[in-house]
């Protein structure tokens, strides 16, 4: 056996370094998260968690709707499309042991600037708003789809168990947690 | 040749007129009479039911090979269900629905021919107008019924749709 394998190891942390590489990275995920919160990068989102999307407009391309199937990742309405999303909320109530229940609300596409979200999967358990298929609507009853070109909705209420979207910008994203009761 | 002469010099059209009656009445009493079809869609197609308290369409055309067409229809109280999966689709519009020309394809108007109130109340035109319309594959001006049910296995097409409220729910 060679001395140099069973003897303790020796060194301290160089301070210095350890705080440069740890700015540095702080530093490139801050600005990541300012480029994302500000519409300039669009990131991915995988999203397997009940929620309640609302928008005041969206405006979706390439729109299908149809059964989800047994093996999606989650079931109810599969709704594909390209869209812009005005006034998005997101919220999501959850329940804290011992500290009670919180509503966490995040809030992006106000101020002129709509969230764009590209290739987004939806399965809504329900859905609904005034809605429009101007550009005309298929129905399908050998898959059970709708599909349109353009689909225009207006005041959108959407129950999601699941979300995915290839990218996403969060233009004007808030965060906000605030108690149940005060809501 | 005398007869052929003398067939000519006795032809007179309503002759052939009656002639072609006579035949078209012989063969019409030769023909097994219609029997009243079972309803039946395309087997193994889940089918989208349409429902809807009234719908007024213009220009309508019932064709009882399959289609339903119409140049555009104001619809109240629509309902469209699908099921698959284990699972019930169902999409409630409370406000008014208006529909762009649109085309419906379902093998349930084939037995239309035997039972059109199957489709509805039929509140304009007469059922008897409607039926004779759809042999004829004519345009109704304006078709108003009441209480539709239409199943739905083949698909639609309309040119566009205005859903105010629409309310998607799966259960």
């Amino acid at each position: 056996m060679y001395p140099a394998l069973t003897a303790p190891m020796e060194g301290r942390t160089n301070w210095k370094v350890f705080a440069a590489v740890m700015g540095g990275g702080l530093a490139a995920v801050g600005t990541m998260t300012g480029l994302v919160m500000n519409g300039v990068v669009a990131m991915a989102a995988d999203l397997p968690i009940p929620f309640t999307v609302q928008a005041s407009s969206i405006d979706g391309q390439q729109f299908t709707l149809a059964p989800s199937a047994q093996t999606d990742p989650a079931q109810g309405a599969k709704v594909v499309m390209n869209g812009t999303l005005t006034n998005m909320t997101i919220t999501k109530q959850v329940t804290i042991p011992g500290l009670g229940t919180f509503n966490i609300n995040i809030s992006a596409g106000g101020k002129g600037t709509p969230v764009q979200a590209n290739g987004m999967t939806v399965f809504a358990s329900s859905l609904g708003g005034d809605t429009s298929f101007p550009s005309g609507l298929t129905m399908d009853a050998s898959t059970g789809s709708l599909s349109a070109s353009q689909l225009n909705m207006s005041n959108a209420t959407l129950q999601v168990p699941y979300l995915q979207t290839n990218s996403i910008t969060l233009p004007n994203m808030s965060l906000s947690i605030t108690p149940a009761s005060s809501s | 040749m005398q007869r052929v002469k003398a067939f000519l010099a006795s032809y007179h059209p309503w002759r052939s007129v009656a002639t072609l009656i006579f035949a078209m009445a012989a063969a019409l009493s030769i023909m097994p009479a219609p029997t009243p079809k079972a309803f039946s869609l395309i087997p193994g197609r889940v089918p989208f039911t349409l429902h809807a308290a009234r719908i007024d369409a213009t220009n309508a055309v019932i064709n009882l090979s399959g289609e339903l067409s119409f140049q555009s229809a104001v619809i109240q109280g629509l309902t469209i269900t699908y099921s698959a999966n284990g699972h019930t689709y169902t999409i409630n519009v409370p406000g008014t629905v208006q529909m762009g020309s649109t085309q419906l394809y379902t093998s349930f108007f084939q037995t239309l021919g035997n039972d059109l109130s199957a489709l509805g109340d039929i509140q304009k035109p007469d059922i008897g107008t409607v039926l004779l319309d759809a042999l004829a594959v004519r345009p109704i001006p304006e078709l108003v019924i009441t209480n539709l049910t239409l199943k739905v296995d083949e698909g639609m097409n309309a040119a566009f749709v205005n859903m105010p409220g629409m309310q998607l729910s799966v259960s």
